[in-house]
């Protein structure tokens, strides 16, 4: 007669043996004392397992205040928009091309062309983009 | 003795007792099982009180499970969310495991044998400790375990298998599984 080894043993106290396993076990443990007296231990360790005891003081249940369902969606949507908007804005920032910037430079003639008699005006306006 | 979910509708209408009756009714399963994942009475209690605070403002209308397993997957998600905030995520010291002088948590405990157990399952893996503290302290079936965890229910299975044969294992060493 072969004995199922301990772990197959446990596995079927513990009911996770899968299928045929579990029918051989079965139909083994009503033959055999030494396995079933095997089994009769790990039950009652499982037992042992199951049946702590605890001393829980039970106190006063929280207070019974419930949100408005309706107020609860509507902040839920409300989330959605604000946190919808709030990424389009900043997609938009982010994929905004980059927009040339009209700077104004002045000429301003050095002392030398000022006293120059050739000089007529510096009044010239160069317009330049910014990078 | 109103049906757990009936009880839930009455206090969605403002029944304080029906609510109270609730609460006395779970509040110390929940305390258990939370007080087992965290290793932390006080913050099982805390975790407990909380979990029906968001039971109160839970949507139940598509939860297919029982009353118990939706409060309990409240609650293990809170105490997960709980140890990843205080980084109780690493595997306890050994040298707690030998220190004799008792926590919160197995004061809490009436008998020697259930301290001992507590302080096994306690020096177990995060993994190994959750699966154990399921089934046996919380008292879920594979299925609801399965649920809750969101694992596959052969995965359970295993797991189950794996941290009681280790469980059983260090309660053979010292003495207390003979």
């Amino acid at each position: 007669m072969t004995h199922p080894d301990h772990d197959t043993l446990l596995r079927f106290v513990l009911q996770t043996l899968d299928e045929p396993d579990n029918a051989i076990v079965s139909g083994h443990l009503p033959a055999c004392e030494e396995c079933r007296e095997l089994e009769q231990k790990f039950l009652s360790e499982v037992e042992k397992l199951q049946g702590i005891k605890f001393h829980i003081a039970v106190p006063a249940p929280p207070r019974l205040t419930r949100r408005s369902r309706r107020l609860v969606v509507v902040s839920r949507w409300a989330a959605v928009l604000a946190t919808g908007f709030l990424l389009g804005y900043m997609t938009a920032q982010l994929s905004d091309p980059v927009r040339p910037v009209v700077v104004q430079q002045r000429l301003i003639p050095t002392r030398a062309e000022v006293s120059s008699s050739a000089f007529v005006s510096c009044q010239a306006i160069d317009v330049t983009t910014s990078p | 003795m109103t049906d757990d979910w009936q009880c839930l509708e009455l206090a969605h209408g403002g029944d304080e007792n029906a609510w109270r009756d609730l609460f006395e009714r779970h509040y110390p399963a929940l305390v258990r099982m939370t007080s087992c994942i965290t290793g932390s009475i006080e913050t099982g209690q805390d975790l407990a009180q909380e979990s029906f605070v968001r039971l109160l403002h839970a949507d139940i209308r598509h939860h297919a499970g029982t009353f118990k397993s939706f409060l309990s997957t409240i609650a293990y998600r809170l105490a997960l969310k709980e140890k990843l905030r205080i980084g109780l995520y690493q595997r306890p010291d050994p040298a707690l495991i030998a220190d004799e002088s008792p926590s919160p948590l197995e004061l809490a405990i009436r008998d020697d044998t259930g301290r001992m157990i507590i302080r096994v399952i306690q020096s177990l893996s995060a993994e190994q400790r959750e699966i154990l503290t399921l089934r046996y302290i919380g008292g879920h079936s594979y299925e609801e375990i399965a649920r809750i965890t969101e694992v596959p229910i052969g995965t359970v299975k295993s797991r189950v298998f794996y941290a009681v044969k280790t469980c059983r294992e260090l309660l053979e060493q010292r003495g207390v599984f003979k």
